[in-house]
This record gives structure tokens, sequence and C-alpha cells, in this order.
């Protein structure tokens, strides 16, 4: 019994920091290459703005 | 312990993907917020695959403790058909079903299944709205992991708790074990095969769905819906193939497609799956057009969900549906709640789509396609009404109600004919529709030699006419094809070789004659019977069978087989020439207290010969009944170039998908500018 509540603890607890982990900004600082000042992540939104330009052209062409 | 950590893992996924769905409806236009669901949703999906492989152990150590391993498993069961007993019965299907859903919800967290990221937030929602439905059931309704408890009146109880009066859990000695009819070799693949040809298709949803809900269905989304929709086609087909080799194999009927309730759920989602692709397989010029493609999408979806419904309710009689099952209720909210969902979003699409109608010109392929995807959408109706008919009919009547194969065989006969001569014709894309002599030359001169090869094969082969229906279609739609490779019409550019997906295309379309063939050939299939003594003979068409030994032996404390050895000869004059010898039995289940007649076939590839011994009497003879199966190859052969020419036509999107899409992105990102500082260009 004890056993499986250690382990549904832990999983808890590794599920729960997986998830909130885009609001970890204090992990992300100035000098985290993957992040701007604020602490977004800079591929993502690079990424995001890439997308939206591409369909953009896309629907021009179309 | 194991139970308890399998059971808070289905639990914390579920919470976690209750709160990806609320992310997404109150906050999906912070990034943060969406990545954030976009983790809950992977988490869940593996908490859950966590869950499976806890039961898959209990299987495979018979922890018999456990109400769904007793039910399934036994001690003198194999690892192997133990791990096949996930899907012998309702609660680890279900799990394994749920688990399916949860890696398409995986794919739709993990992938970039869309070209464009304002879909994302719905298309995750969409994903995981089916994982959380059947999880809810999993955990709530049919919990694989209840033990029996032994109650203080000496009964016992299965619940995942101690209820409150049990004494203690209760230990059975052994399991009961598999179902006998489920311990085959094509148990081993037919299911699981089959649940991912259903459960892909909701892939293809939740991509309708984002599509629907943002507004954005624009060529790459389409194409994307296609592949997807293509993928979970692909494993239906090839699931529908080895459940009908299993009904042949293992009911003893001599037969491969009994019009079985369930058979027609799991064939319904292959027709409008056919039907969508079909569609797919044109430009659109319209929203209009688009919005009914993916409504027909979104019907695939609902449909699957209506097979699960009809399957493990029991609300239909049949060899495969699970009877006294508790989700009856819960699955017919699911699947009304899931089809009111998107026929509400479709319909409100449609009349944004109303605004941009703008005819276009027709070609011949339009014709084609569109047309096999009305006959197909036809054949659903049928299929729709012939599965109401006995539950709406037993409502009103209060009788029993049976809609049986010639239903079916008459009302769907003429829609397949109909599709095999649209099949026929589609080489000839993209040819526009003119009557002059030139575009005429060619079909016509396809179909006098189409003509001639039926006429051939009637006096060479003497085929039956259906027969010679299909033959002459088969080689009207080669011809065709020939033609349009010959012409330069389905190449690549600068090329003489035909483009891959082409080849597909004609792998599946041959596979399709074949398995008409096979059909065909099935229809003038001949029955004989006769009771025998060892040494003595009986006459069946060509053929001479003689019984030469009948024998029992046990395979272990709860089976025994009886059987039978059967020579079959040529039926010439002396009868001499042995061309086979076959070993049909009688298998007995003493815990399931089943007797099933183990077929022997004797397989070429114009007929089989299909020996069913069906009784052992007190007298020592054995009563044999004899089937001539023209053609049965046919159907598998047609099966596996179906499932192929699938199978072709994803190479070129495996390919496309890595190098022009990718390539292309980095490369019109620099020319835009855009991707100046983009990590890894």
């Amino acid at each position: 019994m004890m056993g499986s509540v250690v382990i549904t603890a832990m999983m808890l607890l590794i599920a729960a920091a997986y998830i909130a982990r885009p609001f970890m900004t204090g992990q992300r600082g100035e000098n985290d290459p993957g992040a701007d000042k604020d602490g977004q992540p800079l591929r993502e939104e690079l990424r995001r703005r890439l997308e939206e330009e591409i369909s953009r052209v896309r629907e021009e062409q179309s | 312990m194991i139970a308890n950590t399998a059971l808070a893992g289905l639990m914390l996924a579920l919470i976690a993907l209750l709160y990806a769905s609320a992310v997404i409806l109150f906050k999906r236009s912070d990034d943060r917020w969406v990545e954030s669901a976009r983790r809950a949703v992977q988490s869940a999906s593996l908490l859950v695959s966590l869950a499976l492989g806890l039961f898959v152990y209990l299987l495979l150590t018979n922890r018999v403790e456990f109400a769904a391993v007793y039910r399934v498993t036994r001690s003198t069961m194999s690892a192997v058909t133990r791990l096949t007993a996930l899907w012998g019965g309702q609660t680890g299907s279900l799990l394994f079903w749920t688990w399916l859903l949860g890696m398409v919800a995986l794919v739709t967290a993990s992938v970039s299944v869309s070209s464009d990221s304002r879909q994302q937030p719905w298309l995750l929602f969409f994903g995981l709205l089916p994982f959380a439905g059947f999880l809810f059931l999993v955990l709530f309704l049919d919990n694989p992991f209840s033990r029996w408890w032994l109650l203080a009146d000496g009964s016992s109880l299965a619940a995942v708790f101690l209820p409150g009066d049990a004494v203690t859990v209760m230990q059975p000695a052994d399991g009961i074990g598999l179902n006998p009819l489920l311990r085959h070799p094509a148990m081993v693949l037919h299911p699981p095969v089959l649940y991912l040809g259903f459960t892909i298709f909701a892939l293809p949803f939740a991509q309708a769905m984002a599509g629907l809900m943002t507004g954005i269905w624009n060529r790459d989304v389409l194409a994307s819906i296609r592949r997807s929709t293509l993928v979970g086609w692909f494993f239906l087909t090839l699931g529908l193939i080895l459940g009908s080799r299993w009904a042949y194999d293992v009911l003893g009927w001599g037969g491969y497609w009994g019009w079985d309730p369930v058979e027609i759920a799991g064939l319904l989602p292959w027709l409008t799956s056919s039907a969508a692709l079909h569609l797919l397989a044109i430009r659109s010029r319209t929203r209009r057009r688009d919005v009914l493609i993916l409504g027909v999408v979104l019907l695939t979806f609902c449909l699957v969900i209506l097979g699960s419904f009809l399957t493990r309710s029991g609300i239909l009689t049949s060899v495969h549906t699970f009877a006294d099952s508790p989700l009856s209720p819960a699955l017919l909210v699911l699947f009304t709640g899931v089809s009111l969902v998107s026929l509400v979003i479709w319909i409100l699409s449609m009349k944004c789509g109303e605004k941009d109608h703008k005819p276009g010109s027709l070609s011949f392929w339009n014709v084609i396609l569109d047309g096999s995807a009305v006959v197909l959408i036809l054949l659903l109706v049928i299929c729709l009404v012939g599965l109401s008919v006995p539950v709406v009919g037993e409502w009103v009547t209060g009788r029993a109600m049976i809609v049986g194969p010639a239903y079916y065989r008459q009302a769907t006969g003429p829609l397949w004919m109909l599709l095999l001569v649209l099949t026929a014709l589609s080489p000839l894309f993209p040819r526009r529709i003119a009557l002059r002599y030139e575009s005429l030359r060619a079909p016509g001169i396809a179909l006098l030699m189409a003509v001639a090869v039926g006429l051939l094969a009637r006096g060479a082969l003497a085929l039956s006419s259906g027969e010679i229906s299909v033959v002459m279609a088969m080689t009207m739609y080669l011809l065709l094809a020939f033609l349009a490779v010959r012409e330069g019409r389905l190449t690549s550019p600068g090329s003489h070789k035909p483009r891959v997906r082409f080849i597909g295309v004609v792998l599946i379309h041959l596979g399709v004659f074949f398995f008409a063939s096979g059909v065909a050939g099935m229809e003038g299939q001949e029955t004989f019977q006769a009771t025998l003594s060892p040494g003595e003979r009986m006459t069946a068409g060509d053929y001479s069978i003689r019984l030469d030994d009948i024998s029992r032996q046990p395979v272990d404390e709860y089976r025994n087989v009886t059987v039978a050895s059967v020579s079959i000869y040529d039926r010439a004059p002396d009868a001499i020439h042995r061309i086979a010898e076959v070993y049909p039995g009688l298998e007995e289940d003493l815990v399931y207290e089943q007797v099933r007649a183990l077929p022997g076939v004797a397989s070429s590839v114009s007929r089989d010969i299909y020996v069913l011994f069906t009784a052992w009497n007190v007298n020592g003879s054995a009563s044999l009944r004899v089937l001539v199966n023209p053609l049965a190859n046919c159907l598998w052969i047609g099966g596996l170039l179906m499932a192929a020419g699938a199978l072709v036509v994803m190479i070129p999107d495996v390919f496309r998908h890595r190098n022009d899409d990718d390539l292309n992105t980095i490369k019109k990102a620099g020319q835009t500018g855009v991707a100046d500082n983009f990590p890894g260009s």
C-alpha cells in the first residue's frame, strides 16, 4: 500500500512538473539561448510566425 | 501494488485530459497554456500506456483474482494466447482501444499534422475528446483492475475497492480461459489491426473538426486529412480481410462474410473512408465541396463509435458481441454527443461555404470519382437501414426481427456492380467529356478487347456470368491504365515511368477486382454432405472424397480433439489419383461446453475444397460436409493487394513530407526573410 502511494506521488509530481514547465519562467532567463528576455521560448515563437507567413504565401499563390 | 499504481495512472490521465480540455476551451489564445495542454495530453497517453503494460503483466502472470484476467486466461494457455486475451474480452479490449485512442491523441500533441499552427489547439481538443470519453468508461464502468471479493454471505463480487461487507480478496484456483473461437493465429493480428484502423480515424476527425472550427481548410489541410484517412483505411482493410480469413478458418461454415451486424458495423467506416478518399483525390474548387468532404470524414469516425456501441452493447445479436455489458447507455451517450457536436459544427460551416459557391467545369474524372463516392454512400445507407430495422422493428412490434444476408445481397449487388464499372473506367482521367471520335476511340477499343477476353474466358474456363463480368471490368481497367501511361497522362514530368502514387492506385483497384472475382466465385459454392464409415467414399462435384480414419486425442485437460483423415481424389472413372489429404476435426472444450468444427482445406488457385467433420456418430461413422469454393483465394489476394496498394500510395507522401515540406519551408522562409533567426535554418 505504501509502495503504491509513493509511486502515485512520484507520477503526480513528474506529470505536474512536465505540464507546468511552460510557466516556469524562472528557469529560462537571459542566458538561456532558447528563450527571449520575457522567458518565452524563442524557437516556438519563430516557428509560429514562420508558419503564418507560409500559410499567407500559399493562400496568395492558390 | 500493481493494480493501485495502474488505477492511479488512469485517474491522473483523466485529470490531465480534463485540464487540457479546459485550457483549450478557455485559454487557447495563450501559447504557454496551449503548450501546457499539449504536455498534459502527452502525459495522459503515457500514463494509460503504463496502465496497459501493467494489465498485460497481470494477464501474462495469470493473476486470476482480477475479474478481467479470470474471464480470459487459464494456466494452461501459452504466453502468446494470453497476450491475445487482451482483446479477447470486453474489459481488456476496451482498455486496449482506449490506449490506441491515446496514441492518436499523442500524435496530435507531438507531431505537426497540421500546416497551420492556428489549428493546433482544436486539433489537440478533438484528438483528446474520444480518448477522454473512453478513458471515463474504463475507469468508472468497466475497470480492468476490478478484483473478486468474497462477501460475508459467501457470495463473490467484482469491484475495484474493498466493498463494505467483503471479507477478503477471493483467489480462484484458475481462470475460465479464452473462448475457443478466439484461439486462432488470425486473432493475434485481426483485432489489433482492425482496432488500429478504427481508432486512426480519430486523427482525420480531429483534423476535420479543427479545420471547421478555424475555417482553415486549404489544400495542405485537405492533403493532410487524405494521408491520415488513407492510413486508417489501410489498417481497416487489412483488419477486415484478416477477420474474413478467421471466419473462413474458424467458424466452420465455409464462408468469409455473413452480413453479421458487427461485420457490417466494421464495413460502414470502410465505405465512408473509401468515399472520402475518392472525394479527396480531386482538388476542390469550392469551399462548399470541401465542407461536404469534411462531413464524410466526420461521419467515418461517428460510424466507428457507432460500431463500438453495437459491438459492446449487445443490442444486436452477433458472434462478435460482448453480452451483458454495462457500457451500453454510456456508449450511446458518447456516440450521440460526438455525432451532434460534429453535425452542428458541420452545418454551421456549410452555411459559411454557401457564400463563395461557384460552379466549376466538370471533368470525366470528377464524374467517376464523385460517382464512386455516391455509390459508396448509397451502400452505407442500405447497410444502415439493414441494421436499424431489427432494432426499430422490435421496439415497434415487440417481436424480434432479423435482416438476413439475402436483403444485403439483393440490395447491394447492383451497386457493387456499378462501382466495378466506374472503377474500370477510372483511368480515362483526365479526359474532358467530349463526344469526339478521338476521345472515344481508345476506350472503345478497350471495351471491345474486354468483351473478347470475357468471351474467351467463358469458352475456355467455363466461368459464371458474375465471374465473366469481373474479368471484363478488370481487363478494361488494365487496358485503359496502360493507355493512360502510354499517352503520358499519368507519368511524372520528363519521365516515361508512371507516378508511384498511380502504381499504388492501380494495385488497390486490381485488389478490388481480385476480391470481386472471389466474391463472384464464392456465389457458385457447392455443398455436399454424407455420412461415411472409414474406407467409404462420397462424390463432391468433380472430386471423390474418402474417409480414411478417425482418431481422438486430448489436447490438454480441458480440451479433446477428434480428427478425421480424409483423402481427396480426382473424379476420374477409377478415382485413384489422390490430389490432397486433409484433417478436419471436432474440438470439444470442456470448460465452455462448446464443440466446434475445425475445417480441413485443400487449396488451389482455382478453388478450395473445404471439408468439415460435423459429427462422430455412435456407430463409428463420421458426418462430413464438403464445400467446393471457386476462386476463394482471390479474396485473400485481393485484400492483400488493396493493402499493399495503399502502402505504395503512401510512399510519395512519406518522402514529400521529409524532403519537400521541410526544405521548402526553410527555403520559402529564407525568401520572405522570416527565417533569418530561425534556429536550425
